[in-house]
């Protein structure tokens, strides 16, 4: 007995430390994904050339292996290209290669793409695409065979914009997925500004451009959407939304929207049930910094990462701004944490983008990993303590604040890119969460997560309805939570489903997973074994 | 005609850079660039006198001019802490932060019990993101001014907001409360201390600085600032009338932003 409790202690020593490494680069020629982002970028800087690439982890075969797809630059009034440029599906191979299927899927896409939201928007078991673009977004209906169908019309979604992050999530608790898109400023080629230093153009401070409502979409039930946003009171409020996450503030069971604005202050939206939202920022402490600065927010995030059972808020701000951590306080305010928690000086020089918090080591915790990059591809013109490309950031949550570990990321961590949109997701099923990064006018990123520890895990794949659902669990006695938020990151959509962290332990004591109102029911597992993906239904065993 | 070239002669380029000196201290500007642009036409190479005309640039907005004049100084005397000094705090001032290093390690070296140019090195690394070095010199910059001075207040007031970035929020309100000791007319200190109060949730007395702040003349710490602090503290104090009279004028006022 002696002998086994020793083991016992050693391997949760083992599983507290923090991993030698991360995570390896999956390069091109391993992968298969030849595919680069174009980003149009052009002597005039026009504005939308420096916002992408999205990145979607998602199943559109439902194989149980998480495909890519990548959406690209297209034709708008600033950017004729000089050859076709298309939006990228690639089918996972179980082997770590991927095939790039987009012509037979019908997914190329049209306009200039910028981001991506995918999800089951019509309940029919197969998730379908939402492609952000300046233009007019698309919505891709999944045909069950490897195809998709545009149903953009059809569905009441053709409307033009310079349209960013994207979130499904049902605001209404009426079983079906509505949608919010996040709309930047007033934009067209004509009021671009000429935004020279020293005769040479930069792209304009977003400050020079006309703030402009998002959009909240309601879900029909018959595959159309009707547009709320007036209704709702999500379309009095002009902002330059490049992110948001939908997430339940008050654990009142309605999902509220937090907004990441470019140079105005950030939303938060209660949702107050009947349709209706008021936007409590100020009140909530979350739009200005502390001095009452606007910041320039581009990637959000939500999550508990202190595991007090209320979600706080992530924002990824420009250089000089610090990132910003929300801890939530409980009675609908938030307190900036960045600085006690490490990531705010930690972020002093750099500008994030895509943005998530996930548990890379399977300690229980979540950790963050943030992509990052200058939106000025001139800025070292400007300023030498300044760079246009940036290395990733990787923390990890010690429990009472965060490490800077990106030492031990891997060799990605010790380079710089323009980075853009993040995705994270489970690419070979191996419960190790990997990472995707939509790289400005480059190749994509892929991070194979490589943590070697003592620590075991649970996957988690709940059918149907899932966005709004606390997920909890005990492992060794200790609790545990995950509530499933819509969106967040920067243009991107990652992996729906969760991996449960459950430390040095082989078995879960007791899963637990309360669904969202609509679904109105709890589903509790006892001594769930560790080690393997479950998919559960509402109501339904651990299959 | 002779009795006049010898006053000139006589008043020479020390005297102008005097008069410079006297008329840049009564903010007489456009006198002190007459007078420093004598003393540099007659000595092309004197120390003071280019920094003196760098710093009148940096008034005018002239940057180039500024910067010119700097490293001319610098490479007629590389041993003068004044310019290494000024050209460091230039560098900070226009964000390049890797550039204000190397100065002001030079001019804290020549002069190592002066306290400004450990101090701009700390806001420099702060800006950086360097914590650590940041936190050091921020302390070798207060026990380098030990007086109780609007010079040493101003040297507190940065340290404590920076320790309130840091998340230690009680020491941030020990340095604001003895940057007040050494200042009791300082806007920022009294702003700072309101914020570093309402965060620990003395709210009532957060307001009362902040309120204290609003009545003391503008330099850095902006009206708006105060209004925005203001409508926070005064909703947590459940006082809607008063948060949202603020609120308005923190809204009427230009946004800022850092970028």
């Amino acid at each position: 007995m002696p002998i086994l409790r020793n083991s016992a202690q050693d391997a949760r020593t083992d599983s507290e430390k923090s991993p030698e490494q991360y995570f390896e680069t999956w390069p091109a020629q391993k992968t298969g994904i030849t595919w680069k982002h174009d980003n149009a970028i052009s002597t005039l800087r026009y504005l939308p050339e420096s916002m992408g690439p999205g990145v979607a982890i998602f199943d559109y075969d439902n194989d149980g292996w998480m495909d890519l797809y990548f959406p690209n630059s297209g034709p708008a009034d600033f950017f004729q290209p000089a050859k076709p440029l298309r939006n990228a599906l690639y089918h996972n191979n179980r082997d770590g290669t991927f095939t790039d299927v987009t012509v037979k899927a019908g997914v190329a896409g049209r306009d200039f793409g910028i981001g991506v939201a995918a999800a089951d928007y019509d309940g029919d078991g197969w998730i379908d695409l939402l492609v952000t673009t300046y233009g007019r977004m698309i919505l891709y209906h999944n045909n069950h065979d490897g195809t998709f169908t545009d149903v953009t019309k059809a569905a009441g979604l053709d409307e033009p914009g310079l349209f960013t992050s994207a979130v499904w999530f049902d605001y209404d608790n009426n079983g079906l997925l509505d949608l919010f898109v996040c709309h930047f400023a007033k934009y067209n080629k004509s009021l671009e500004h000429d935004c020279s230093t020293d005769g040479v153009r930069h792209y304009c401070y977003p400050k020079t451009f006309e703030p402009w409502p998002s959009r909240l979409y309601k879900n029909n039930g018959n595959r159309t959407f009707t547009d709320v946003s007036a209704s709702s009171g999500i379309g009095k409020y002009c902002g330059k939304a490049f992110g948001v996450v939908a997430t339940d503030i008050n654990n009142d069971g309605l999902l509220d929207l937090f907004v990441a604005n470019d140079s105005v202050a950030n939303f938060l939206y209660l949702n107050k049930g009947g349709g209706k939202f008021e936007e409590i920022g100020f009140q909530a402490a979350v739009a200005y910094s502390a001095d009452g600065v606007a910041r320039s927010g581009m990637g959000a995030d939500a999550i508990d990462f202190d595991g007090d059972g209320r979600q706080d808020l992530f924002v990824a701000n420009i250089s000089r701004e610090r990132y910003s951590l929300y801890r939530n306080s409980g009675d609908n305010t938030f307190q900036d944490v960045a600085g006690p928690t490490g990531i705010g000086m930690a972020t002093m020089i750099n500008s994030g983008w895509g943005c998530r918090f996930v548990d890379f080591d399977l300690d229980g915790r979540p950790d963050l990993i943030l992509a990052n990059g200058h939106p000025d591809d001139l800025i070292e013109s400007i300023t030498n303590s300044l760079q246009y490309r940036e290395p990733l950031l990787l923390f990890h949550n010690n429990g009472n604040g965060f490490d800077n570990v990106s030492a031990a990321g891997g060799p990605a961590f010790k380079e710089s890119y323009p980075a853009r949109g993040l995705a994270v997701g489970d690419l070979d099923n191996d419960g190790r969460v990997d990472v995707v990064v939509g790289i400005s006018g480059g190749a994509p990123l892929v991070l194979h997560n490589i943590v070697r520890n003592a620590n075991h895990w649970i996957g988690l794949n709940l059918t149907g309805l899932a966005v709004g659902a606390r997920i909890t669990w005990s492992a060794n006695g200790v609790e545990h939570g995950i509530f499933k938020r819509g969106g967040g990151s920067y243009l991107s959509s990652c992996d729906p489903r969760d991996v449960l962290g459950l430390g040095p332990t082989e078995y879960a004591d007791w899963i637990q997973v309360q669904w969202p109102t609509a679904i109105g029911r709890t589903d509790r597992f006892e001594h769930v074994h560790a080690g393997r993906y479950y998919s559960l239904a509402p109501g339904g065993k651990l299959l | 005609m002779i009795w006049l070239l010898a006053l000139q002669i006589a008043v020479g380029p020390a005297q102008h850079y005097e008069n410079a000196k006297q008329d840049f201290a009564q903010r007489k500007f456009p006198e002190a660039v007459s007078e420093v642009n004598a003393a540099l036409h007659e000595s092309p190479y004197m120390v003071p006198a280019l920094v003196l005309k760098a710093r009148l640039a940096v008034f005018a907005h002239r940057p180039d001019v500024a910067k010119s004049c700097l490293i001319r100084a610098i490479t007629a005397d590389p041993t003068s802490e004044e310019a290494q000094f000024f050209l460091g705090s230039f560098y900070y001032l226009q964000n390049d932060f890797k550039l204000a290093i190397s100065p002001l390690q030079t001019a804290q070296t020549l002069s190592p019990k002066g306290p400004l140019p450990v101090f701009y090195l700390a806001m420099t690394q702060e800006a950086l993101g360097n914590a650590a070095k940041a936190l050091e010199l921020y302390q070798q910059a207060e026990n380098l001014s030990p007086e109780k001075s609007p010079q040493s207040s101003s040297i507190l007031v940065a340290y404590g907001r920076f320790l309130f970035a840091m998340g230690r929020f009680k020491d941030s309100i020990e340095k604001d409360r003895r940057a007040i000791e050494g200042d009791a007319e300082s806007r920022d200190a009294h702003y700072e201390l309101a914020k570093g109060l309402g965060h620990e949730g003395d709210f009532k007395d957060a307001a009362l600085e902040a309120e204290r702040a609003l009545t003391l003349p503008e330099f850095g710490t902006s009206d708006a600032q105060i209004h925005f602090l203001l409508a926070s503290l005064y909703l947590k104090l459940n006082q809607p009338d008063l948060a949202n009279a603020h609120l308005e004028k923190f809204q009427a006022a230009p946004q800022t932003t850092r970028r």
